[in-house]
């Protein structure tokens, strides 16, 4: 009987075996030509699947996103909000039972969890290069057309935007903003107390201790450093040496630091503190135009540049509309949809976009956006950029931060 | 015809809900943290993970820190409550108005009472203002730090805030209800009151504030928005470590904050059940004639 039943069994995992090799996502099964996608997605609904805990996300894929789509190209936008790690998830029990067509056309992902998807398999492509836009307006030298958070992109995901860390002060109360870790340290020296930065696992404090090992030792350095404790600590050692520094001129001496980015920002708005920070490059303009801060703030980075990240949109292997999904994201990467992107009564989201690949009418659009007051144009921020590392260092460096400085 | 089960089969649907998602919960975070590898379940079983954290300084510095301070809001709160509770007894009818006023800290979510703590003691906060308006100080970072604070006074302030009440009601009833003859008694023998409140309420009142001192520490021991929201970065409690555990990349820091878990679940059953074994402990000798 058990016999029988493993031979059974045999049968069925060898016949599943061949049904997968037969659905690896060859680009045979996507529409050859751009042209021919535009053609037969016409009358379609695509299915975005995406993280929706921002209402400023959700509304302009909803307001602007959707409306202009079924204008342009007759395709009607479903947008269904759910977290990547559980659509992940929902791909993998679908690639498991060889479910050959699935639900989602389009998802939002980058990072660490691309890099799953990427490994596992759930998505469809390369396709890149079969989108319009993509082969018209992005840089296909630029870093983060290459590499998400280091993890080589091989043409499996489209840039959709770009966050960066962006550093707040209020111009009437503070006369020089620092350009460098080195300013930094003179100026905190000069205003004991007024300056501090969120506790890594904060994702903005981790963030800016990342920037300041940017800053000491290079991008460089740490990136060719082994995901290895020992190794990393060997490269940003001067880093942590900076940081402890420092501390002394930090507010409370730095026996403690405010455990997220929302303390900071609070201590910074009451006046306690001369600097804030922050993920979203357009946050200083939120601020001043919730009444905040005074519109004396300004937005400011580090000569040598501010760490950015940016996030991305894929194809599922087993995405049902891969043509419309061609057009949406064609359509997400357009000069229109970019600039929308980037209006901070939308979103405040970065262009993915080569400005020099623009003409000028279209580069006109992007610039003429709004993008409130205080805050850095976006060509300024994108010439200070600097790339993400794996997401695996981040969390041993947050831990070797935690031995090294804050205990120590 | 009415069975005489029917009320068991009435709230079967409820108790089985209940019990599910407990013990489900419970046996998957005890099977996550006893697994050998990680990601999918299945494979052999190890303590491997029990042993990492528990040789863990950052553990070990952790569970003294939840420890300490459970075992100081419960000392404060259950020391204040009962005096609290005598005060509101000699108050008589006052007593009663006294007991509704203390209704309200109980009511009130740790959330707000969180965000209350912030705005009066933070170093920007009601007080700060107040002792700038008075000159005592001239700018936020003199004042001294109350919250996110390395003593956790913060944390320490909205436990007391919630704690105190509670554990003043609980002790007000069973004052209440125990007859005035005996402090009467006491009296006519020639007790001064403070004899009166030490010899006769105290040891009445024993059992109620070993039961309060039970719950209080269990809820500070497991309590998690609290010290997240107010707490400091150099030490966390154990819940806070167990959620950053949880959030981390690295799929084995999971699988500690599930030991975390099944450590906190452990010692938080184990004081449930020193609260029903001192309930039962109290009903007999109630039974039995009692004092």
């Amino acid at each position: 009987m058990i016999k029988r039943l493993a031979i059974g069994l045999l049968v069925v995992a060898l016949f599943a075996l061949t049904l997968g090799c037969a659905e690896r996502p060859e680009l045979t099964t996507g529409p050859s030509e751009f042209a021919d996608a535009l053609r037969s997605a016409r009358g379609k609904t695509v299915t975005f699947y995406g993280w929706g805990g921002s209402s400023a996300v959700n509304n302009w894929f909803d307001n602007v996103v959707a409306p202009s789509l079924l204008a342009e190209y007759g395709i009607t936008l479903r947008r269904v909000p759910m977290n990547i790690d559980e659509i992940l998830r929902k791909l993998a029990t679908e690639k498991q039972t060889n479910r050959v067509s699935g639900d989602i056309d389009v998802i939002w992902i980058n990072g660490e969890n691309f890099y799953a998807a990427k490994t596992q398999e759930l998505l469809y492509g390369p396709f890149n290069t079969r989108i319009d836009n993509f082969n018209r307006l992005i840089d296909p030298q630029a870093a983060d057309t290459n590499y998400d958070f280091g993890v080589p992109v091989d043409g499996m995901s489209v840039p959709l935007g770009r966050a960066q860390l962006i550093f707040m002060a209020d111009r009437a109360r503070l006369a020089t903003f620092p350009a460098s870790a080195a300013q930094l340290l003179e100026i905190a020296r000069a205003n004991p107390g007024r300056f501090t930065y969120p506790a890594p696992p904060d994702f903005t404090g981790s963030a800016f201790v990342r920037n300041i090992i940017y800053e000491i030792v290079g991008f460089e350095a740490l990136n060719n450093a082994p995901i290895e404790k020992a190794a990393i600590q060997a490269v940003i050692q001067p880093a942590l040496d900076f940081l402890n520094e420092l501390e002394p001129y930090l507010w409370e001496r730095g026996t403690t630091y405010p455990a997220d980015v929302a303390a900071l920002d609070r201590m910074f708005a009451e006046g306690q503190l001369l600097w804030s920070m922050s993920y979203t490059p357009l946050k200083a303009a939120q601020l001043i135009a919730e009444g905040r801060v005074p519109t004396s703030v300004e937005t400011f980075v580090f000569d040598k540049g501010n760490i950015g990240n940016t996030h991305y949109v894929a194809i599922p292997f087993n995405a049902p509309n891969k043509d419309a999904a061609f057009v949406l994201i064609h359509h997400l990467i357009s000069v229109s949809m970019q600039a929308a992107k980037l209006d901070v009564a939308n979103w405040g989201d970065l262009p993915v976009l080569d400005l020099s690949r623009l003409d000028p009418s279209e580069r006109a659009i992007l610039e003429n956006t709004n993008i409130g007051r205080g805050a850095l144009p976006m060509d300024e921020l994108l010439r200070r950029r600097l790339p993400e590392v794996q997401a695996r260092k981040v969390a041993i460096i947050e831990e070797l931060w935690r031995e090294q400085v804050l205990q120590r | 015809m009415r069975h005489k089960y029917t009320p068991y089969l009435l709230v079967a649907p409820l108790l089985i809900f209940l019990t599910l998602t407990f013990v489900y919960a419970l046996a998957y975070g005890v099977i996550q943290s006893l697994h050998a590898g990680s990601g999918a379940l299945g494979g052999s079983i190890t303590l491997q993970h029990y042993r990492t954290v528990l040789s863990d300084r950052e553990f070990l510095v952790s569970l003294g820190a939840t420890i300490s301070v459970a075992v100081i809001a419960t000392l404060i709160s259950n020391v204040l409550g009962g005096l609290l509770a005598l005060i509101m007894l000699r108050a008589g009818t006052h007593g009663k108005f006294l007991q509704r006023v203390l209704q309200l800290p109980i009511i009130l979510p740790h959330l707000i009472v969180v965000i209350m703590v912030i705005q009066l003691f933070s170093q920007t906060g009601f007080i700060a203002r107040l002792v700038w308006w008075l000159g005592l100080i001239d700018n936020p970072n003199q004042f001294p730090l109350l919250v996110y604070d390395r003593l956790a006074i913060g944390i320490l302030l909205v436990y007391l805030y919630k704690q105190v009440p509670f554990v003043a009601m609980l002790a007000y009833d069973t004052l209440r209800g125990i007859s005035g003859k005996y402090a009467e008694v006491a009296t006519n023998l020639g007790a001064s009151s403070w004899q009166t409140s030490t010899q006769v309420y105290l040891p009445l009142l024993k059992p109620t504030i070993i039961g309060t001192s039970l719950i209080t520490f269990a809820f500070a021991f497991g309590a998690f928005e609290v010290p997240f929201l107010l707490g400091t970065p150099v030490w966390r409690t154990l819940p806070v470590e167990s959620y950053l555990l949880y959030t981390n990349i690295d799929p084995l820091a999971r699988t500690h904050a599930m030991v975390i878990n099944v450590l906190i679940s452990a010692i938080s059953l184990t004081i449930a059940g020193l609260y029903f074994g001192v309930e039962s402990f109290i009903k007999r000798q109630q039974k039995g004639g009692g004092v």
